[in-house]
């Protein structure tokens, strides 16, 4: 039995939220979602990888990918700029109702995310305001509360990479340009860099 | 995923806010997944019997009501997350089926076991168009 479904992308901070649910004892399922981003064998591997090496569930996939064959933005088009061109219409929307469908699916009822602090947020899908909504319209489509919780919410990246640190992990994949060595331009990147 | 966003504002504290990352999960193992079964009186061996042979269900994650518990299913589907339904032999179906209508105006989420092929549904599981599922569909479902 899944106490709750986590969002997970390989990235650091889902990583991070991983073991902090690990270290609760909350029995969570990561669920990785393909929908067509430049970046998702190696955010995936990354995500496998973590898994093996810390004794935590493999993760389950979603495959939409071909969502990024059609909604072509820079986390999904090589031929778009990765920074410029990032924001990408209704990803986290839709993130997050396959997540809750899945958990659903499973009878559990909380959705676990990797945002941090609104105050860094740059689209309008990441912001406490959407979270309220995606929470709310989620649980009137399923006709059950689901609740969506987020607890890196009040971190930065700094503190996110200090945590990560501090928990022993080790290796995550956050480059949204997919290559071998991090591209250094795109919103992941920077913020790493910037969190040193 | 479904980050983005959390650029250059940096934080001393990392204890406080670690802390406070860990009580947004409690909360969550709080309120995690709870099942709460139900079923008629003259089924509750029967359920008993297939909880006690499951290796799926964690018995600290779940409870157990019959019709003779009363309107005790106001408190427990309070705590709970999930229900199911169980009805193996039973010909009466009223106290699921109210426990079933408290569970839909409280936005939980229900499933029916049937133990049989041929064990009723109950009315309320119809009308709200919930699963009815055999007891080994309902295991793999939360395995």
């Amino acid at each position: 039995m899944y106490d709750a479904i986590c969002l997970a992308s390989g990235g650091l901070d889902s990583v991070v939220c991983l073991h902090l649910l690990r270290q609760q004892n909350i029995n969570a399922l990561p669920v990785f979602i393909n929908y067509g981003q430049k970046n998702h064998d190696r955010e995936f591997g990354s995500l496998v990888e973590n898994a093996r090496i810390s004794g935590l569930h493999q993760p389950l996939i979603v495959d939409v990918s071909g969502f990024g064959r059609v909604v072509r933005t820079g986390l999904t088009d090589p031929k778009k700029r990765v920074l410029e061109d990032a924001f990408t219409p209704n990803r986290n929307l839709i993130l997050l109702t396959l997540a809750a469908s899945v958990a659903f699916g499973k009878g559990a009822s909380s959705v676990v995310l990797g945002f941090l602090s609104e105050a860094t947020a740059i689209f309008p899908d990441q912001t406490d305001r959407f979270l309220r909504a995606a929470e709310d319209a989620i649980s009137e489509s399923l006709g059950v509360s689901i609740t969506i919780v987020c607890p890196l919410r009040d971190m930065t990246k700094s503190d996110v990479v200090r945590l990560s640190k501090a928990l022993g992990i080790e290796q995550s994949y956050s480059c949204h340009d997919g290559g071998a060595e991090p591209c250094g331009k795109c919103i992941a990147c920077l913020e790493y860099t910037a969190g040193g | 995923m479904g980050g983005g966003g959390g650029g250059t504002i940096s934080s001393i504290d990392l204890s406080k806010l670690t802390n406070a990352a860990e009580e947004r999960l409690k909360q969550l193992a709080q309120s995690g997944t709870r099942i709460l079964f139900v079923c008629e009186r003259g089924d509750r061996k029967a359920l008993d019997s297939h909880l006690k042979r499951s290796q799926v269900f964690d018995p600290s994650k779940y409870s157990v009501l019959d019709a003779s518990d009363g309107d005790a299913y106001f408190e427990s589907l309070k705590k709970a997350s999930v229900l199911i339904v169980f009805t193996d032999e039973t010909d009466v179906t009223a106290y699921v089926d109210a426990v079933v209508e408290a569970a839909f105006q409280g936005k939980k989420q229900g499933l029916h076991a049937k133990a049989k092929d041929v064990s009723r549904i109950p009315s309320k599981i119809s009308a709200y168009r919930w699963p009815s599922l055999s007891w080994p569909m309902i295991e793999e479902m939360f395995k």
